[in-house]
């Protein structure tokens, strides 16, 4: 399979199977695209009119050279290869804080309550329970991850303490690395906790949506009061004094900011450097929603801010947003690339109650509860599921030009929309691949940049 | 060649000898916790980074 398309004014080839990834000139993207379409095409007939004979000729001798050289229409069934089922579980989001500071207008976790009507606080022995269910079902695993999360996790930092402190004891009982992570609304942040932060989290993800009144309007504090003056001064200064590593911002853009562009070149601006601004993913009905009918406006959006972002970046303003990184040199192994986020198999959520859900987006749903590590249950048949639902087992993604790349998108938002979670949602992958596009032209193009440049020395 | 340049050479069939040794990131863990995309993600596995070479890997460290 080739996927041809045009993003930021490149003309570009995927060749699936492969992974190689081509730059095209107008004559090469046209005898492509009739290659895709029949094999066997006259192609030099079909394009004299338009080109001159002996360039169509040319370019058809080059496309056929990266055929035998196994860079375009390569084999690209790969259903031989399995994923092993090891039903081992190496990462768990930890929800510390059943409540919340703020009251964002597109919270899936209901402000911390994940629609189960209670505002509670983990506390530090279900805390405890949790990491040593987790040492105990990761095998031979190294790596670790928790990620407190919550509702607001600093609203219970007291625990998040305790528990690293724990997982740190535990490191050296079993051999094992625990890689800590905090997702936070930064209102609490002071420097105590920075400190702290800086000291044991591998990484920190601290919600922004971008400029004041998009924020402001999104993201109220209880009293109606936006929350942007709360919090930008303690993330800048936060992540100045973590040396612009290992964080993100993470902001999401609505029906009412399909402009987000702007938002993220406000954050870089601001002096940030890891940014991601995702879509809202709500019922089409929602006044904020992202409609279909938007989709061609963020398209142009996403192209637009691509081209900002090349600018930026070569102008001495580097900036990393995480929709536009790609690594196409090498990347994640195959297999990853085959189980993506992994939930319900090797990655799963655990409620301050200590209920054991698919992930975090998945808690408080009717029949995904899969244990407790208050009483050590686990449904392994649910995990089984989880750990079949690989990209090349989705009907839709075995036939998508992107699968190697989205790995088959998000199964919470397949069971919401489509009540299935081998059923990718539609917006979701449609915006998956635009902005793949786009990434792979942005790789181009700074390539092209670096190459001229490393020519002019 | 004239009409064509190659962005980057095939990479995934390689890795099926080298991958899957599950040391990685779970992916929506890193940054978004709303979706997932995998392709963005290194390998935890040093030699496998090498074998792949990574060292050129524009998207991340150019103009820094
Ligand atoms: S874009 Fe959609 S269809 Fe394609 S791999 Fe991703 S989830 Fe599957
Ligand atoms: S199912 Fe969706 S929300 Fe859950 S971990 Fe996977 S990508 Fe993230």
């Amino acid at each position: 399979m080739i996927h041809l398309f045009e993003a930021l004014g490149k003309r570009m080839a995927l060749d699936v199977g492969s992974g190689a990834v081509l730059s095209l000139d107008p004559i090469a993207y046209d005898a492509l695209r009739l290659l895709v379409e029949d094999a066997d095409a006259n192609v030099e007939d079909a394009l004299s009119a338009t080109y001159d004979r002996a360039e169509v000729e040319e370019t058809v001798a080059e496309l056929r050279q990266l055929m035998e050289m196994g860079y375009l229409n390569t084999n690209d069934d790969y259903s031989h290869v399995e994923a092993a089922d090891t039903g081992v579980v190496k990462a768990m989001c930890l929800l510390v804080a059943h409540d919340c500071n703020l009251r964002c207008k597109y919270c899936f976790a209901d402000t911390g309550e994940y629609h189960m009507k209670s505002r509670t606080m983990l506390s530090a022995e279900t805390g405890r329970k949790a990491l040593d269910w987790l040492v105990a079902h990761s095998g031979n695993r190294t790596n670790l991850e928790v990620d407190f999360f919550g509702g607001e996790p600093l609203m219970n930092f007291g625990v998040i303490k305790e528990v690293v402190a724990y997982g740190r004891e535990l490191e050296k009982k079993h051999g094992k690395v625990f890689k800590f992570t905090t997702t936070t609304n930064a209102v609490l942040l002071n420097d105590e906790m920075m400190d702290f932060l800086n000291a044991e989290m591998d990484n920190v993800v601290i919600s922004i949506d971008g400029r004041r009144e998009v924020h402001d309007r999104m993201r109220p504090t209880p009293n109606g009061k936006g929350s942007y003056d709360l919090i930008i001064d303690k993330a800048k200064r936060f992540v100045e004094k973590r040396g612009q590593q290992r964080y993100y911002l993470r902001g999401t853009f609505t029906g009412y900011n399909l402009d987000f562009g702007n938002d993220v070149l406000h954050l870089a601006d601001m002096g940030f450097e890891q940014l991601s601004i995702e879509p809202v993913v709500t019922d089409e009905k929602c006044p904020y929603a992202i409609k279909e009918s938007d989709l061609p406006t963020v398209y142009d959006e996403y192209e637009r801010l691509g081209h900002e972002y090349i600018r930026y970046r070569r102008d001495g303003k580097w900036f990393n947003f995480f929709h536009f990184m790609v690594d196409l040199t090498g990347g994640p192994c195959l297999k990853k690339r085959l189980t993506g986020c992994g939930s319900g198999n090797e990655y799963v959520a655990v409620t301050a109650d200590g209920d054991i859900y698919p992930c975090h987006q998945f808690v408080g749903r009717e029949g995904m509860q899969m244990g407790s590590v208050l009483d050590g249950s686990f449904d392994r048949d649910i995990q089984h599921a989880f750990q079949q639902n690989n990209v090349l087992k989705k009907d839709k993604c075995s036939q998508c030009w992107a699968r190697f790349y989205c790995s088959g998108g998000c199964a919470a938002n397949a069971h919401a929309f489509n009540g299935d979670i081998g059923k990718p949602y539609e917006m979701e992958c449609r915006l998956e691949q635009k902005r793949l596009e786009c990434a792979m032209a942005i790789y181009a193009i700074e390539q092209e940049q670096q190459q001229a440049a490393q020519a002019d020395e | 060649m004239k009409h064509i340049q190659t962005v980057s050479k095939p990479c995934l069939n390689q890795s099926l000898a080298h991958g899957g040794c599950g040391e990685c990131q779970s992916s929506c863990q890193s940054a978004c916790k709303t979706s997932c995309t995998v392709a963005n993600q290194s390998c935890a596995n040093k030699e496998n980074q090498i074998l792949a070479g990574r060292d050129g890997k524009v998207n991340h460290s150019f103009g820094k």
